[in-house]
């Protein structure tokens, strides 16, 4: 019953709701800094990590590598802020007094070593790209990022933004790409 | 096509194992392939960089919620100047409201009492004008009232990026539609996007979580503007108040 639930909630992650993702978010966020006061950081600190084990969490849940509920959300956010706090205090080594064994960082659960934590900088092309991606009219966004980044079939699309069938999204989806190129040949 | 439906494939996880081996054996032998692969990663990873970012700043106007309805949050010194300020404010709202006898939610009189839809100030139209542009044709609507033609016909030249600010007003006839989700999402991209009109859509942001009957957003979203810009501040500063 409860994977039911948390599967559902996965979902409604995936297809945006503002409501789920505030709720979840608050849902863990007391938790999470009570578990963290435990490592010599300050609060600021803590909500920032929450913070980020959050993006990295739901990033993840985009990209389709939490699919499946395998733990509780809060066990993902957990580990993967225990990740974060570690490398926080090797950024902030001297504050720390000796006895942390940071050498557990790369032990980091099981869990976490399945997600993508950390990624690359964007390159030039990528900063280009999404420079003139938002130049893109709203539908054409819309439909790229469902596509490329919430993971959508394009059945799914078709279905959820009112198409006629699936053709017109994957004629859709080829016009949004070439006025990206496009857009991008005429200004470089 | 095969090579179009591979990509498509991958893209969306269903490549089957034999369809792996062929879209890995094309990687490496047509460069074609690979450059239209590389293109598509390129762009999935820059709406993704996006789509955190823009999460992060989420999370960040959350956190700004939480802290406000925690109990120790006003400074004592401002503490008198704020109760009379709110309670002039709220005398003046009262008398408002008692003068329309109006019986609607407090959310509604707030937004009609501020809200003013902006004027078109991207396109002139005169009464000799005999060129037929869609962006005449829009600001027509537009300055008309009639903002479902106005919506149609700012939605049509999206695309094609035709006309300036499309979005902002695009946005503005949403609000006039009551279709509050959608000006709100679109007012996000404009402050995104349209630096020309960062400051006025920040202020309608507001407003349209006001209709939305949206408390929290709309005291965050006016504090940042009060942060941030000087357009409506005075305003942004009275609503703030009789919200807060």
């Amino acid at each position: 019953m409860e994977n039911a639930q948390v599967e559902f909630t996965l979902e409604e992650l995936r297809q945006g709701s503002e409501n789920v993702l505030r709720r979840v978010y608050e849902e863990n966020r007391g938790k999470f800094l009570n578990f963290a006061r435990r490592y010599n950081l300050t609060d600021e600190e803590n909500v920032d990590i929450y913070q980020d084990a959050y993006v990295i969490f739901y990033d993840n849940v985009m990209s389709g590598k939490i699919e499946r509920f395998t733990s509780s959300i809060s066990t993902y956010l957990f580990g993967i802020g225990k990740y974060l706090i570690f490398d926080q205090m090797r950024k902030n080594k001297k504050k720390v007094s000796g006895n942390y064994d940071l050498s557990m960082v790369g032990e980091a659960d099981e869990l976490v070593s399945t997600l993508e934590i950390e990624k690359p900088a964007l390159t030039a092309e990528q900063q280009l790209l999404q420079k003139y991606f938002t130049t893109l009219g709203k539908k054409c966004q819309e439909l790229l990022t469902l596509f490329y980044y919430r993971g959508y079939t394009i059945k799914e699309i078709m279905e959820a933004e009112n198409y006629n069938n699936e053709n017109v999204v994957k004629a859709a989806k080829s016009r949004c790409m070439k006025t990206l190129r496009e857009r991008i040949k005429e200004n470089i | 096509m095969e090579k179009e439906q591979l990509l498509y494939l991958y893209f969306s996880k269903e490549l089957t194992a034999e369809q792996k081996q062929r879209f890995d054996e094309l990687l490496v032998t047509d460069p074609d392939f690979k450059k239209q692969f590389d293109f598509e990663s390129d762009i999935q990873n820059a709406i993704r960089d996006k789509e955190t970012k823009d999460l992060k700043q989420r999370l960040v106007g959350f956190e700004k919620d939480i802290s406000q309805s925690a109990p120790v949050r006003r400074l004592k010194p401002n503490y008198q100047k704020w109760s009379i300020a709110a309670s002039i404010t709220l005398l003046a709202a009262l008398g408002w409201i008692v003068y329309n006898s109006l019986s609607g939610p407090n959310y509604n009189d707030l937004y009609e009492s501020n809200f003013q839809e902006y004027p078109n100030t991207v396109y002139t139209i005169t009464r000799s004008d005999t060129v037929q542009s869609l962006e005449r044709d829009a600001f027509a609507a537009y300055e008309s009232g009639d903002y479902e033609l106005a919506a149609k016909i700012f939605l049509s030249s999206e695309d094609k990026g035709s006309i300036e600010h499309s979005n902002f007003y695009l946005a503005q006839t949403y609000l006039n539609l009551d279709k509050n989700r959608d000006a709100i999402a679109l007012f996000n991209k404009v402050i995104e996007t349209d630096d020309e009109f960062k400051a006025e859509a920040n202020w309608y942001l507001a407003l349209a979580y006001l209709k939305e009957e949206d408390k929290k957003n709309a005291i965050a979203v006016l504090e940042h503007h009060i942060e941030n810009y000087d357009y409506n501040r005075s305003k942004a500063e009275e609503l703030l108040k009789e919200l807060d």
